[in-house]
């Protein structure tokens, strides 16, 4: 096992020394598995090794070394409660040492987020999902000396039911879809992105978010796309308002990419099952 | 009076867009996968690629993060290898062909024209241990 994820961090090493001498570092690099099949690989001090080894090739000035977390792992999902809450609480005094050594810590999270059946997708009820998960990404935070904390990949499918399994990937076939409302849901989106940024932008450990899902399709996303990318959704303009730029979605623009990508067979949303981007 | 109300307009068009800018100071952006779904043919080092770099960074974003090919273990012959796109069965194969060289230039493309890149690199995500591979949720999981 040992030898095996030596071997891994060899090739990364390998890989970025060609990144490396072209002068197209990256602002910051994830590395690594998520947490559980991290410390299952290999052992402390082959991360600590490592961890080291990267820093010294790319420069600590340039680039901060995270690993990504599920969040699951760490903070009981604001849909549990009781036993299975206490379980995983447990696993935030298992976190490796090594976690010290990094910049910061970077979080994914696709925790459900209230219980199975609960039909409340307003802004309201995504805030105070995600003002749980936000406690419990503090104190795991404060764990580790305040360390800073990235949330990797944020984002809510347009579909029904989004706050449940929001990685989910398994959908109804497109003939289920009678009415556009039977399979997509953009509210559902726009008000989990705007409830979880309202309950994330002030946090002391925020050190920053990516909104996960967008591809260099430009035809992927649009009204009749159940994905998380909030190209060509209303979630689109809240997210322009969160970060800044705020316009109103041009439409059309959008409308021109997505009739060409149809014409050109690109587009998929509406070829029923799929497989999910992750 | 013209020139007072546009004056009054500009301040409050100023005020509108610092009050917006609520994750001005962070980390802000956008998560980009790679490829035509369909077709497998994009790259994010295409030009489809830096349209959807500059996409998210016109939202107000200010670093994209890109994700890098996976690392398996090849179960034929244990080596560590890139994952090849014909064994990843349910997994996008978009992703899995990106080239060390298509990276590179996304990233040079970030950095010329935005505030940079974060690059996520998965190290071995252990191709046997089922515990670590994604899982599809069953039919009516939503």
């Amino acid at each position: 096992m040992t030898a095996r994820a030596s071997e891994s961090a060899q090739l990364l090493i390998k890989t970025l020394s060609s990144y490396s001498s072209a002068h197209v570092l990256p602002a910051a690099l994830e590395v690594g598995l998520q947490l559980d099949a991290a410390v299952a690989l290999a052992p402390s001090k082959l991360w600590v090794s490592m961890i080291g080894s990267l820093k010294q090739l790319l420069g600590q000035s340039r680039v901060e070394l995270r690993v990504p977390v599920s969040d699951y792992m760490l903070i009981p999902p604001p849909s549990l409660s009781g036993h299975e809450a206490r379980e995983q609480a447990t696993a935030v005094a298992l976190l490796p040492g090594w976690l010290d050594s990094l910049d910061s810590l970077t979080i994914t999270s696709w925790s459900p987020l209230v219980p199975w059946g609960a039909t409340d997708d307003g802004v309201a009820s995504f805030e105070r999902a995600w003002s749980a998960i936000a406690k419990g990404i503090g104190s795991v935070s404060s764990i580790l000396g305040n360390k800073p904390v990235v949330i990797a990949q944020l984002g809510f499918q347009s579909r029904w039911r989004c706050w449940v399994s929001p990685n989910a990937t398994m959908l109804p076939k497109i003939t289920d879809c009678a009415r556009h409302a039977d399979c997509y849901h953009m509210a559902c989106q726009e008000n989990g992105i705007e409830g979880a940024l309202e309950a994330l932008h002030a946090q002391p450990w925020l050190k920053g978010l990516y909104i996960y899902g967008m591809t260099t399709d430009p035809t992927f996303g649009g009204t009749y796309d159940w994905s998380h990318t909030v190209h060509g959704k209303p979630a689109e303009t809240t997210l322009r308002r969160w970060f800044g730029n705020y316009t109103e979605l041009e439409d059309s623009s959008f409308a021109a990419a997505y009739v060409s990508g149809i014409s050109a067979g690109n587009f998929v949303a509406s070829s029923g099952q799929r497989t999910e981007l992750r | 009076m013209h020139s007072r109300a546009l004056s009054l307009l500009t301040l409050l068009t100023v005020v509108d867009s610092v009050l917006c800018q609520r994750l001005g100071i962070l980390e802000r952006g956008i998560d980009v996968r790679s490829g035509y779904q369909s077709t497998n043919t994009s790259s994010y080092g295409s030009p489809e690629g830096f349209n959807a770099l500059d996409a998210g960074m016109n939202m107000g974003g200010n670093y994209i993060r890109l994700q890098q090919t996976f690392f398996v273990r090849n179960q034929a012959d244990s080596s560590i290898q890139r994952l090849p796109c014909d064994t990843i069965g349910r997994r996008v194969t978009a992703m899995c062909s990106e080239s060390d060289a298509n990276v590179a230039q996304a990233i040079q493309h970030a950095v010329s024209r935005h505030r940079g890149v974060v690059l996520s690199v998965q190290v071995e995500p252990d191709w046997e241990n089922p515990g670590n591979q994604w899982q599809p949720e069953g039919p009516g999981d939503w």
